[in-house]
């Protein structure tokens, strides 16, 4: 009898310093949590009802919330077209995403050099942006070599892209296509490799030519990771952005702000409470769409396992 | 199973037309990636005098190797040179990347392995804030990071030590899939609780931190916007760099010497790539995220 109550008080003892343990190895995350995000998100949305006097005390407003109005009426505003730029990254995510699969279903099926392409379309991700954006920015300038090639070959003038507001922004969507999607297509790659093999050899069987064999076969069977990003990309509506501090320096003239760039220019120029309005706006106005979205896209999950 | 005979040949040589066609696509972009770079590197090559008399319009007619050299001494920017921004670079990168997989891995191996209270809080937590839109909270960081006296200090660092991120929830999966007996036999051999982490669990997930730390690294290594914002005079590599070309009384000859920081700025990340490319290739591939 004895030694059994003292074998069950030593399994108590040993799950207590496992719960002790666990509560130990878990407390840096949860602190961190606790002041980094729910925190840092609740004085947001303090600072987005508040504004600062001129003592340095701070006042309950909305003025911070029908501002957002009244300046997205304006025609040339900062946040409208903030705005609409913010759209069209968003847009080219989309493209980019769907592009994405392509690329990455003729990689899986080994398209001549698979091997070479997929280290070449990764190269952009960890090859440091200033690099990149650098060196694009210099060889598409109106005195770069692209302009002189063109000038040569063609008798082309090449027009100075980033310095007028009607080519600026479209220039850096470009770019964010051009380089920037080597991540997903990883993403997208390991899972189409992860499909079985009997799978497609029976659909070539059935006389499966490769776009059915994309659509009705191995896309169902991606549909997990698929979801996951079509849900991502969702969630970044009003957070789309590209390199525009490196493209332009930061100045405003020629129409390249996004919301979250304009958010970080004003952080730097100190002014916190109204971009933190807009930052709050623009979440809640986002969050039902993310919810939209994975209704939307569990609805489309025909539950297909392998 | 049926065979269609007559289909089979038509599909089959149309798809490899198909094929070659997206192969030449795929050619012609890798070209148009690989080509900056070639570029940048011709032009940091190009003596400086000869740069300031053609600029980009003439092909070099020497090489001049010393503007990697002269890298190192003549780019300044934040009263830091091109070494001081290197080694800003190697702890801001470096030691975000080791805070935050050694946090995540702690938080996730106690998660997946240990019943407690606050364990599927800490789970479903992480995984519904990992989803919710937040636009920029900037300004609250602006903000907190003054009154907690991190700003423009290496406490920054801290900031980078979340452990209910990504990073939690690709060790999770993996702490979770791995077999319980490790532990059981290691506990009646007399071994500790975290003397069990350490010398058994982590070292298997090595490899997933290796690429969730090479992740990260490479982010913060060319991330110039949160220390042009969050510690100004601490410049890393990518902000001294951004700041030194937008500097107005910046040399414009100097532009082949600061070809040669940027691409001296990417062999260490390509450097850790090349290394570790298997590891980080195989998460990457394996990935197929369960929604």
């Amino acid at each position: 009898m004895k030694n059994e109550s003292s074998k069950v008080n030593g399994k108590r003892i040993f799950e207590r310093r496992g719960k002790i343990f666990a509560y130990c190895m878990v407390s840096v995350a949860v602190v961190h949590f606790l002041i980094f995000f729910v925190y840092l998100n609740f004085e947001q949305f303090r600072m987005a009802f508040a504004y600062e006097l001129a003592d340095g005390s701070e006042k309950f407003t909305f003025d911070n919330f029908t501002r957002i109005f009244t300046d997205l009426k304006l025609p040339n505003s900062i946040m409208l077209y903030s705005l609409v730029n913010t759209m069209q990254y968003w847009l080219m995510g989309v493209v980019k995403l769907i592009v994405t699969v392509f690329v990455s279903y003729f990689l899986w099926k080994k398209v001549a050099g698979n091997k070479l392409f997929i280290i070449l379309f990764f190269l952009p991700s960890i090859i440091p942006s200033v690099l990149y954006v650098t060196l694009f920015k210099n060889m598409i300038s109106s005195v770069g070599p692209l302009a002189v090639i063109l000038k040569d070959l063609f008798g082309y003038e090449m027009p100075p892209l980033m310095a007028q507001p009607e080519t600026a922004t479209n220039t850096i969507v470009f770019f964010t296509f051009w380089a920037g999607y080597g991540v997903n297509m990883l993403l997208y790659l390991g899972a189409f490799g992860r499909i079985p093999d009997g799978v497609i050899d029976a659909g070539k069987i059935d006389g499966c030519g490769w776009l059915r064999e994309l659509w009705s076969i191995a896309l169902p069977l991606i549909w997990e990771t698929l979801s996951v990003m079509l849900i991502l990309n969702v969630s970044t509506l009003f957070t789309a952005t590209g390199p525009i501090l490196l493209f332009t320096n930061g100045v405003e003239y020629n129409h390249t702000y996004t919301l979250s760039f304009w958010i970080y220019q004003e952080v730097s120029a100190g002014n916190l409470y109204y971009p933190s309005a807009v930052g709050l706006f623009f979440t809640v106005v986002a969050i039902p769409l993310v919810i939209i979205s994975r209704w939307i896209t569990a609805k489309l999950n025909k539950g297909v396992t392998y | 199973m049926k065979e269609k005979e007559s289909g089979k040949k038509p599909i089959s040589t149309s798809f490899k037309i198909v094929k070659i066609v997206v192969a030449i696509i795929f050619a012609i972009h890798a070209i148009t990636l690989v080509l900056p770079v070639a570029w940048g590197l011709v032009v940091s090559l190009t003596p400086t005098d000869f740069f300031m008399l053609n600029g980009f319009l003439k092909f070099p007619t020497s090489i001049e190797f010393n503007n990697y050299v002269e890298a190192f001494t003549s780019i300044e920017a934040g009263g830091f040179t091109f070494s001081g921004m290197l080694i800003n670079s190697v702890w801001w990168a470096a030691g975000g990347a080791f805070l935050g997989v050694a946090v995540s891995a702690m938080t996730a191996y106690a998660v997946a392995r240990y019943k407690f209270m606050l364990g599927p809080v800490i789970y479903w937590v992480a995984v519904i804030s990992m989803m919710i839109p937040i636009m920029s909270n900037l300004t609250a960081l602006f903000k907190l990071s003054a009154a907690m006296s991190i700003y423009n200090t290496p406490f920054m660092l801290l900031t980078q030590m979340s452990g209910m991120g990504f990073n939690f929830v690709v060790l999770y999966s993996f702490f979770k899939g791995i077999s319980g007996e490790y532990a059981e036999a290691a506990f009646i051999d007399g071994a500790g609780h975290f003397r069990v982490f350490l010398t058994i669990y982590a070292p298997l997930a090595v490899p997933s931190m290796i690429a969730l730390g090479l992740t990260t690294f490479i982010g913060l290594w060319g991330d110039p916007q949160f220390p042009l914002l969050f510690m100004p005079e601490y410049p890393t590599l990518a902000s001294g760099l951004y700041t030194y070309q937008t500097a107005i009384d910046r040399v414009p000859g100097m532009t082949p010497i600061l070809y040669a920081c940027l691409l001296i700025t990417t062999i260490p990340v390509l450097a850790l790539f090349v290394i570790f490319r298997d590891k980080f290739m195989d998460m990457q591939l394996s990935g197929g995220i369960k929604g």
